[in-house]
């Protein structure tokens, strides 16, 4: 997953991930985005809608610190953000 | 069960405490909060450095007060607000039937990022009162300017003194009211000079490369990063919500990057977005309070000639 997530490439976004179709290891999906340069909230959120839909709890890998600031402050319940260097 | 002043209050109970001396604060606050250990009621401090030690001075080794730094506690409004409602909430999780606080804004706060304190102070009146809260906020009217002590009596609807005194506030203002009137921050001097960029009805991507743009390495990484994401969401939200045309224009100075964002419209309806979390998404509540949270302080502005403004700062707003 690479480039800048927000309001304009939303509904791309929810598309991709759905025809990804990712699978849950132990009850989480585990999204590896060390190129994605930008998220925003709608976007976690719907990432985190996705994986409800999936019965899944779910990580994203970013090297971005905003990112994972952003997830915590958001504070949903399934989403975690991790910092990779 | 609550006592003391609070014994048959609901909700939160809001008291400031004006004092012109050291014992006069010592004179309110120690009864307060020995009256509140004894009652076997959570008790917490969050004072600064000086009045806490005075406070601390005061009590018996061992009191049971609970001392929070409120230095880092009053660092932004809305991680106050949060903070704060984690801790009551699970103060009385575990069953605690009233709570005390003390609390005091450090000095900085009554400068240039005054009018979101004086917000901040209005929106808890509502934010705190799901919980059994009786709480006291200190102003030194020795170093609190006048102006402030005005908004402090339109924002507690009581005031404590000496002797177990406590009188309401004849001017105190519901936050619905107080909270739509234009707070009239100062111009940053920034905004006399040129903006740096100006951009019109910017998607944005645009607006974000915009504010890494007139970054000159000047502010920690990550504090750019979060002005990032708070333009970010502020631009997206006036795109959405409010009414074209939409302006960013930003400022970079020595220790701060300004940011401004207006647009035709009215600016949110909700007279506490920014402060809490807005349940309904479609509103963007949820962008504003994200933004509350990345900025060193926000302002909002209704009565420009651009419609509705917010402003963004990054680094020393002071």
């Amino acid at each position: 997953m690479t480039g800048e997530l927000d309001d304009a490439g939303e509904e791309l976004f929810v598309t991709a991930l759905e025809r990804a179709d990712l699978r849950a290891v132990d009850g989480r999906l585990v999204l590896a985005a060390p190129g994605l340069r930008f998220v925003d909230q709608r976007a976690l959120t719907r990432l985190r809608e996705y994986a409800r839909r999936r019965d899944s709890a779910v990580l994203l890998r970013t090297p971005h610190p905003a990112a994972a600031r952003l997830a915590a402050l958001l504070d949903l319940p399934g989403l975690t953000a991790e910092v990779t260097r | 069960m609550r006592t003391g002043a609070a014994a048959g209050h609901h909700g939160y109970l809001h008291e400031a405490v004006r004092y012109g001396s050291d014992e006069e604060l010592l004179a309110v606050v120690v009864p307060f909060l020995r009256g509140g250990v004894e009652a076997g009621e959570p008790t917490f401090v969050a004072l600064g450095e000086r009045t806490g030690g005075l406070v601390r001075d005061a009590l018996p080794t061992g009191s049971g007060v609970e001392f929070l730094t409120g230095g880092s506690v009053y660092a932004r409004p809305t991680a106050a607000i949060r903070s704060y409602r984690q801790l009551l909430a699970d103060r009385v999780a575990a069953g605690a039937g009233q709570i005390r606080i003390i609390g005091e804004l450090p000095q900085i706060a009554f400068g240039p990022t005054w009018d979101w304190w004086a917000r901040y102070e209005s929106a808890i009146n509502h934010a705190y009162d799901d919980f059994p809260l009786w709480s006291m906020c200190a102003y030194d009217t020795r170093i609190t300017p006048p102006h402030v002590l005005e908004e402090v009596a339109r924002t507690h609807p009581w005031f404590a003194t000496p002797g177990d005194g406590h009188a309401p506030s004849p001017t105190y203002t519901e936050p619905a009211v107080y909270l739509r009137e234009e707070r009239g921050a100062p111009a940053d001097p920034l905004q006399a000079t040129a903006p740096l960029i100006e951009l019109t009805d910017p998607t944005a991507a645009q607006a974000r490369a915009a504010v890494q743009a007139v970054d000159r390495g000047a502010l920690p990484r990550d504090d750019v990063d979060d002005l990032v994401v708070a333009v970010s969401e502020t631009v997206t939200n006036a795109l959405r919500h409010g009414r074209t045309p939409v302006r960013l224009r930003l400022w970079a100075g020595p220790d701060r990057i300004v940011a401004t964002v207006s647009d035709a419209g009215d600016g949110p309806e909700d007279p506490f977005a920014g402060l809490l979390p807005a349940g309904n998404g479609a509103t963007g509540g949820l962008g504003l309070w994200i933004t509350y949270q990345s900025c060193n302080h926000v302002s909002l502005h209704r009565s420009g000639p651009a419609g509705f403004t917010l402003r963004l700062t990054a680094g020393n707003p002071h």
